[in-house]
């Protein structure tokens, strides 16, 4: 087995109980690269965007967990 | 297949901690973008922690018929980290609204401190399986913490 097919089989276990864990960890890896011909402001404007909804998505699910506190 | 799982969390860990090197997102010195491309990794980092925090959450609800001593013993632990994970979003909402006394990267460290040291999947579980199970639904929580640890430093 190959490094790209163990990879794709660990994604595809870890898959099975968090897909979000998945894509979360292939954000963290790939980042948001500021695109060709993308303006610093423009890249700014779209990042802030992201972070936004990162920690609001963030927040839900700490609620989830403190909620039955 | 536990052993499969262990196997493939040690690789998943390590493919974590080398991730926390492989960011190249910028082709600039402006400190605009890089900051806001360094607030994107700490917004990433809370959001890694809540979704192991819920991984865990979720499977211990359904521990709590049949582990009623370890669901009281792990919950307030994993509501802790959830208060410190809050500031950490806190700090970093506040960073991003300009607030440059917003220590979000200490907060980021804190939620290390508040899981503590302490293994909670170890316990005297009334079921043999538990522990297994235990292991399993804190694994998403535990990569987040070192990928936090390996990130933005210890505790």
């Amino acid at each position: 087995m190959n490094t790209a097919e163990l990879i794709a089989l660990l994604l595809q276990i870890f898959a099975k109980y968090s897909p979000e864990l998945v894509r979360q960890v292939s954000d963290l890896i790939h980042g948001n690269p500021q695109q060709s011909g993308e303006t610093d402001d423009q890249y700014i404007a779209r990042i802030n965007t992201q972070i936004t909804a990162t920690l609001d998505e963030a927040a839900a699910k700490d609620a989830d967990v403190e909620k039955s506190e | 297949m536990r052993k499969l799982t262990r196997t493939s969390t040690a690789v998943f860990l390590a493919l974590i901690l080398f991730a926390s090197g492989c960011r190249h997102n910028i082709n600039t010195n402006n400190p605009k973008v890089v900051f806001a491309n360094t607030l994107l990794a700490g917004a990433q980092s809370c959001n890694l922690v809540a979704t192991g925090l819920k991984d865990a959450n979720d499977t211990l609800e359904s521990l709590q018929a049949t582990e009623p001593e370890y669901y009281a013993h792990v919950k307030p632990m994993l509501q802790s980290i959830a208060r410190a994970n809050d500031k950490a979003i806190a700090a970093l909402r506040a960073a991003q609204a300009g607030d440059t006394s917003a220590n979000w990267q200490q907060a980021l460290i804190n939620v290390t401190t508040a899981a503590g040291n302490q293994d909670m999947s170890v316990f005297g579980f009334k079921n043999p399986n538990s522990q297994a199970t235990a292991k399993i639904m804190l694994a998403s929580l535990q990569l987040a913490l070192t990928a936090i640890t390996n990130t933005w430093g210890t505790k």
